[in-house]
């Protein structure tokens, strides 16, 4: 169709610590594999987005790259940044901007729970005071009264992390690579009942580039290599849902942020979550990704017991999810994160996934996710 | 009169202290923390007085001392001890997140009845004895 996008080039730079290099840096390397990747040069671009929280402005990346008068544009959504700066660029091509484009993310954080800017998140001084200004807290609220309301046990949390260093140990580029056990996780200290430290994901370095580009673009391209974006759908939370950083909450609930642009997502795409092949969710901690899997729709409330306990959401499994490790094994690079996944989707879409190969993907979903209640549902497909 | 971590929450005395919020008289929406004017109606909103029992919608732990800041519990900061904190479902008007006291981990559950309670909360910042709030099980 006219109005299609395809990726036709992605690089990552190694998430997790790297001293030796800024932000900025690392950015540069994930841009330049992505350039490579597309046979691409930075002069060949009509436009650039790019986000990043603690590591700089995205657009002091021509100070690198090459000063040519490239349109660059900075967003920034907290977590979801990935998701902003995809959508942002997708809107470039539709509006005329261009039709190559370049998506970046990229960050580097001290190491530690982030460290919560009251004003900027518009949350009152009290609430930081007395201690409530930790998105840990939310997910682990979130994910016990789940348990309670879904009949899930603990042991399904401990499943999710086991698999998360079970795929990061097959991943080149993933930062926590090695196997943990079921009781290394179970028994390792408690942060936020009922998770314990390996269920949680911590803030890391790290950086994602993808090139965008129209159908005409495109068709220079062999089929092996592009990628088409079927939706992607941004979207902010609505009054009645229990999101991060909210000093109260309406009791009549409606859908989750998530859910809603699961919903929009799979409208556009004109197809149903049963037909999706593979996905990679935001897993900020292991009830994350559990309860995120029923709000896009991929299983029922309450169904994610079994499917754990039968290793199905495995890279040999049914619904193979968070094949690279996800955020558990990758670490939380904010501005990258969301782009992290992105490309993780089109290796696996292309075949190029080396040990953690799944099984003939054809669709691929990711969700990235993101205070004060902002979620991006994509979904990418293989060209046939 | 009390010295409260914040008079846009807090009000009332030693016997009588209550949680404040919001009211719109047009919507019936409540804002807590209140705020200026109803985001809908954009209408002043009324001083409302939650209710002072509840019960535990959900909870959790806090095992790390949070960063300072935003962090200001003195008492936390020089000796951090883990606290259990919750969501309270306040008669299904609101639910606020507030810390639970004298609970443990073996005897909270998922709708445990809880009441309003006062806190001494001191200040690092500004060094000053503050009167916050809480949640406890309500005693049979
Ligand atoms: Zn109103």
């Amino acid at each position: 169709m006219k109005n299609d996008i395809y990726i036709i080039g992605v690089g990552l730079h190694k998430f997790g610590r790297t001293p030796d290099k800024t932000g900025l840096e690392q950015a540069k390397s994930a841009v330049n594999k992505a350039l490579k990747d597309s046979k691409l040069k930075w002069q060949d671009l009509d436009f650039a987005v790019g986000g990043s929280q603690d590591a700089g402005n995205a657009d002091s990346l021509i100070n690198k790259m090459g000063a040519t008068g490239l349109p660059f544009i900075n967003v920034f959504n907290g977590c979801a940044t990935g998701g902003s700066a995809m959508i942002t660029g997708m809107n470039s091509i539709l509006a005329g901007q261009g039709s190559l484009g370049l998506i970046v993310g990229f960050d580097k954080h001290d190491p530690g729970a982030f460290r919560v800017d009251l004003d900027k998140w518009d949350l009152p001084q009290w609430y930081g005071d007395m201690g409530f200004a930790l998105t840990t807290q939310f997910f682990a609220t979130k994910i016990n009264r789940y348990m309670h309301d879904h009949n899930i046990s603990e042991s399904s949390l401990v499943r999710v992390a086991m698999k998360a260093f079970k795929n990061g140990n097959l991943n080149e580029n993933a930062w926590r690579t090695k196997i943990l056990s079921y009781d290394d996780i179970k028994s390792s200290i408690m942060i936020n009942h009922p998770l314990t430290k390996y269920m949680f994901c911590s803030p890391s370095e790290g950086a994602a580039a993808l090139i965008i580009c129209n159908e005409e673009v495109a068709n220079r391209y062999p089929s092996n290599q592009k990628i088409k974006i079927k939706a992607c759908s941004f979207k902010s939370r609505r009054e009645g849902t229990f999101e991060v950083f909210q000093p109260s909450y309406q009791p009549h609930m409606v859908n989750t942020v998530t859910k809603d642009a699961a919903l929009d997502a799979f409208n556009k795409a004109n197809i149903s979550p049963e037909e999706i092949d593979i996905a990679q969710i935001q897993d900020t901690e292991s009830g994350a990704e559990i309860m995120h899997m029923a709000e896009l729709g991929l299983c029922e409330d309450g169904e994610q017991e079994q499917l754990l306990a039968n290793n199905e959401t495995h890279i040999n499994g049914k619904l193979p999810i968070n094949t690279d490790g996800g955020c558990l094994a990758n670490g939380e690079p904010v501005g990258a994160s969301g782009l992290r996944q992105i490309i993780e989707n089109v290796i696996q879409l292309r075949g190029q996934a080396g040990k953690r190969q799944t099984k003939n993907p054809r669709l691929a979903l990711s969700q990235v996710y993101g205070a004060p209640g902002i979620s991006c549902v994509s979904i990418l497909e293989k060209v046939q | 009169m009390n010295k409260f971590i914040d008079n846009k929450i807090l009000s009332g005395d030693k016997n009588q202290f209550t949680l404040l919020a919001g009211h719109c008289q047009i919507c019936s929406r409540l804002y807590f923390p209140t705020l200026l004017n109803c985001s809908v109606c954009e209408t002043d909103l009324k001083e409302y007085k939650l209710p002072k029992k509840g019960t535990i919608w959900s909870w959790t732990t806090q095992h790390f001392q949070p960063k300072n800041p935003p962090y200001d519990d003195k008492q936390g900061i020089e000796s951090f001890q883990p606290f259990c904190l919750g969501i309270i479902d306040l008669n299904n008007e609101l639910r606020i997140t507030a810390k639970l006291i004298d609970v443990t981990t073996e005897d909270i559950y998922i709708n445990m009845p809880v009441e309003l309670v006062q806190l001494p909360f001191k200040s690092f910042r500004n060094g000053n004895d503050v009167t916050t709030f809480a949640f406890q099980p309500i005693k049979k």
